[in-house]
């Protein structure tokens, strides 16, 4: 299993945000976090990155523990994410944020740019090609250039997935990738998580388009209170009257 | 009175400051450059001038040990005072930092090795250095039209510029590289840095030291060019002086830091005719600058105007890669 979350609690004060949540994600999977707001859904994802540490329970990658980890060493293990409300390097050009998600895949220091030995330029070069590749991986080849808070909000929305994914992932957490986005933008969205998985990258995704959930998840978890109540196939959480009663209210006409 | 009067030892003594204060703006715009307003420059400068004029005064070490050992023990106090400090951002970094300036200070001013108030006189001079170099390699008269004292003043100015490209070009380079880019996302977004894979604690700090290092390096270089040196001379006024070089010249770009340095150095010198009115009329212009142009004279836009390759700065590419890749 690549990531196995035992147990995992956070609590601020009296509230557990989390509360005992056992959640695993393999290798090339898509997994979907949902649950009404406030129901821990981010939490998740800044305990898994590293930004708030456990109160209890364990977060393996790898069978390596990521709890008490620092955020930079973590993604150096192979974690990447986006943030719901976005968070790009803004004066830096839109190539600029992909190459500065290298750091952590790259060695050359500043007296090797001093001097620009042959290490430099080569990791330099490799650097700006892959971030190119990854530029034009987002359909964001035009906007190389561009500084990232010039960009309209769909295209920052995939920039930050492409700067995720240059620090070369095992998995990637995205934190409500499609909020915001048109219809149109939402479908190539999901064409772009498919090819991300395709590369064998996992994708653990908090969504609140049920549309794009259900299309595109392998497996889906539903938080409420910082509980997990229900995991399964899209369709057995869609159809589980626990899930319809806490999260998608009491009408129980299901789902689009 | 010939044209050779503009390179008389005052003039080319100005020309030197002009190099050790835009050293001084580098030291100030590092740190700023991931995201850290330190003020402590005039005592990381201060640390510098200090180690360099007791190494020499007192332990007979030459000139070109005791300039890079200034600059190392200022990096090292940079070290000392960053893992605290660091801990703090915006205003009150700025604060603390301006706090180990005074702290500094006033050490100094109660050392006896430091000679206290008083100061430390008869520093060795890089002039007296390059002129006895001179006489021993056997010149006595006159170069191209040049004595010796213009000879030596002449060969400080080119040693403090060289010394100044290097750093520069250190700069420079350092902000086209990994290390660059990630001082640029700290200074962006810390958390998003580390989330990125960017220890943000590093970067900071190796930025702080690098700071502490160039300002201890302008302190060294500007104690073996003034012979004298006192506590006051490293007072928050200095600090506040280093933070106008950037603030005034564009903190943006590294262009607008020494630009700012440039113009500082000069103009009181210009104004000089004012007599006292001087400060008066510096004082207004900084705040009309402030009024007019907060951003500073240079930004990347106005870079952007003068050419195509400096356009292609403001893009953020390096213009060397980048043709290489078109082409």
């Amino acid at each position: 299993m690549l990531l196995q979350l035992k147990g995992v609690s956070k609590r601020f004060g009296g509230v557990a945000a989390v509360d005992n949540l056992n959640l695993e994600v393999a290798r090339g999977e898509i997994v979907g976090l949902i649950g009404p707001n406030g129901a821990g859904k981010t939490t998740v994802f800044n305990l898994i990155s590293g930004l708030l540490s456990p109160s209890g329970g364990d977060i393996l990658l790898n069978n390596t523990s990521l709890a008490g980890k620092k955020p930079h060493r973590i993604t150096a293990l192979g974690v990447a994410r986006t943030f719901q409300n976005i968070r790009l390097f803004n004066h830096l050009t839109a190539l600029e944020n992909i190459m500065a998600g290298q750091y952590c895949r790259t060695r050359t220091g500043a007296w090797q740019a001093f001097f620009r030995t042959g290490a430099f330029r080569k990791e330099e070069r490799e650097v700006r090609e892959r971030a190119g590749e990854l530029l034009a991986m987002v359909g964001l080849a035009p906007y190389r250039d561009i500084a990232a808070a010039a960009l309209p909000y769909g295209c920052q929305r995939r920039l930050e997935i492409a700067r995720a994914l240059a620090t070369r992932p095992g998995i990637i957490l995205l934190d409500e990738p499609a909020a915001g986005l048109n219809e149109a933008e939402s479908e190539s969205l999901q064409e772009m998580i498919r090819r991300i998985r395709e590369t064998g990258i996992a994708v653990l995704i908090i969504e609140h388009d049920m549309n794009l959930v259900m299309s595109l998840c392998d497996r889906v978890a539903v938080l409420n209170f910082g509980q997990k109540i229900a995991e399964g196939t899209p369709n057995r959480v869609r159809d589980d009257p626990e899930v319809i009663r806490a999260y998608l209210g009491r009408e129980e006409t299901g789902l689009a | 009175m010939s044209g050779m009067d503009l390179l008389n030892v005052y003039h080319l003594q100005i020309i030197t400051f002009m190099a050790v204060n835009s050293i001084l703006a580098l030291s100030f715009y590092l740190p700023l450059s991931a995201g850290q307003l330190s003020l402590g420059c005039a005592g990381f400068m201060s640390i510098g001038a200090y180690t360099a004029a007791i190494l020499s005064l007192h332990y007979g070490l030459p000139v070109f040990t005791t300039i890079p050992a200034g600059a190392a023990a200022a990096a090292l106090a940079g070290v000392l005072l960053g893992f605290p400090a660091l801990r703090l951002t915006g205003v009150y970094l700025a604060i603390a930092t301006l706090g180990f300036g005074e702290v500094v200070r006033v050490l100094f001013l109660n050392l006896k090795i430091t000679n206290g108030a008083l100061g430390m006189p008869e520093i060795p001079n890089l002039n007296d250095y390059f002129s006895a170099l001179y006489r021993s390699w056997g010149l006595q008269g006159d170069l191209a039209g040049l004595d010796l004292p213009r000879l030596a003043a002449l060969t400080t100015v080119v040693f403090c510029y060289f010394v100044l490209a290097a750093c520069v070009a250190f700069v420079l380079r350092q902000e086209n590289s990994r290390t660059g880019r990630a001082m640029a996302a700290v200074k962006a977004d810390e958390v998003a840095s580390g989330v990125m894979g960017i220890g943000a604690t590093y970067i900071k700090m190796l930025a702080f030291v690098q700071g502490a290092f160039l300002a201890g390096l302008a302190g060294a270089i500007s104690a073996h060019v003034t012979n004298f040196i006192a506590p006051g001379d490293f007072n928050y006024h200095r600090a506040v002086n280093i933070l106008l070089f950037v603030v005034l010249g564009g903190s943006e770009l590294v262009w607008g830091g020494l630009l700012g340095a440039a113009v500082l150095s000069v103009l009181p010198e210009f104004l000089r005719f004012m007599q006292d009115f001087r400060w008066i009329i510096f004082g207004a212009l900084l705040a009309a600058m402030m009024v007019f142009r907060p951003q500073g004279l240079l930004d990347r836009q106005l870079l952007c105007r003068f050419s195509l390759r400096k356009k292609r700065a403001m893009d953020g590419m390096d213009a060397r890669a980048s043709s290489g890749e078109v082409d």
